[in-house]
């Protein structure tokens, strides 16, 4: 599972760098994930470990539209414990991951193009691709889900004369689907502007 | 266009190095299952009865051949546990299966499980997909499971039967190690309180 999530995050990689750039920008970020709702209730414990890719083409100083996607692994590992239900019980030790990918449409506006600080806001639509294990003993719980999703985000881009900045606060919004609750994380992005 | 490329491969070889790596001790893969027969009347009873050895489950046995067993000393550390723990709660042991209010049976087995994976490549360069690109690397592993079953023969039963189970199921780390079979029989009593009779 490991190995898909990385194949399909160094495909993006590949691709968006064969798309010329013309009054342009792509941007890799460090996302840190704070699960919400459904996805909290299985893992508990924030995400340090994802990152998030973009491509904007500017139509205008203040407009941009173009393509998101990202990683974020949630990941708890919960001690010894019994687990019962009806007359059956299972004790053990749970390890619990869920790795979210987010592929989006993007639209932003920026409120101060070609100054220093531009502060921006914006919306993404797409789909959530959320896969879940739960991994106890020898054996192995998974399933994973597509779900439509909305990407809200606002943020900062920072032009400095040695690299131009981007900080960014997202929120990721997976509808039901297939009888699995909508899945959704917060996210803190730093990253860099190319 | 050239950096991002750069600094996006760095950075998936980063969270590569930080992926976690789940169980990291023999130990931390032991679980243990409890079932029972939710209609049965534990604490009206106050014997049990075991057998001497615990049987090897192979699944080579021939019809007239005696089954293989766990060897000494880790038969009498099995039994002595599975005794220890049904005492304290208030059962008595009697040595004929057929005054006994219940019986328990213990019973082992082993599941090896070899996998291999070759076309390793494939996500590089999808051109060597299906011609067993690279060495095949094979692998394997082998599991221990002790299953210990009560079963219960009075006059509310046509037959004899099942009225608790308990399955307890590990990575066999290739030595035997006393506690870890130990700790497990205690906790399969531990999480089955209805079995006790005082």
């Amino acid at each position: 599972m490991k190995k898909i999530f990385f194949v399909v995050l160094l495909t993006g990689i590949i691709t968006a760098t064969q798309v010329k750039a013309q009054e342009s920008f792509y941007s890799i970020q460090y996302s840190m994930g704070f699960g919400m709702g459904d996805l909290k209730e299985f893992n508990e414990s924030a995400s340090f470990r994802g990152m998030s890719l973009e491509y904007r083409y500017m139509m205008q100083p203040s407009i941009g539209v173009g393509l998101e996607t990202g990683y974020n692994l949630f990941y708890d590992r919960l001690d010894y414990a019994t687990y019962t239900q009806g007359t059956q019980s299972l004790s053990g030790i749970q390890y619990r991951y869920t790795h979210a990918v987010p592929v989006l449409a993007a639209f932003d506006y920026y409120l101060k193009p070609d100054t220093q600080f531009n502060p921006f806001v914006g919306v993404g639509v797409g789909t959530l691709y959320t896969y879940r294990d739960l991994d106890m003993g020898m054996f192995t719980m998974e399933s994973d889900v597509w779900q439509f999703a909305l990407r809200p985000q606002v943020g900062v881009m920072i032009t400095t004369p040695s690299a131009d900045l981007i900080i960014a606060a997202k929120y990721f919004s997976g509808f039901k689907a297939n009888d699995t609750d909508g899945q959704s994380y917060f996210s803190i992005n730093v990253g860099l502007v190319f | 266009m050239k950096r991002i490329f750069y600094y996006s491969v760095v950075l998936l070889f980063v969270m590569a190095g930080c992926y976690p790596d789940g169980a990291e001790y023999y130990e931390d893969t032991d679980v243990v299952y409890t079932n029972y027969d939710d209609k049965y009347d534990f604490k009206s009873k106050g014997t049990f009865s075991i057998p001497d050895k615990v049987v090897k489950i192979t699944g080579a046995l021939v019809d007239g051949e005696d089954p293989e067993f766990v060897k000494e000393p880790y038969n009498t550390q099995i039994l002595q546990k599975i005794e220890s723990n049904l005492t304290a709660l208030g059962y008595s042991k009697t040595t004929d299966p057929a005054n006994a209010d219940l019986v328990l049976f213990p019973a082992v087995w082993t599941n090896t499980t070899i996998y291999y994976y070759y076309d390793y490549w494939c996500w590089y360069y999808p051109y060597y997909c299906g011609w067993g690109w690279g060495y095949p690397s094979v692998s394997s592993y082998t599991t221990g499971t002790l299953l210990m079953t009560l079963v219960a023969d009075g006059e509310e039963f046509v037959q004899p039967t099942n009225v608790w189970t308990s399955a307890i199921n590990g990575l066999m780390s290739g030595y035997y190690d006393v506690n870890r079979v130990n700790k497990a029989i205690d906790q399969a009593f531990k999480q089955s309180p209805y079995l006790n009779t005082k």
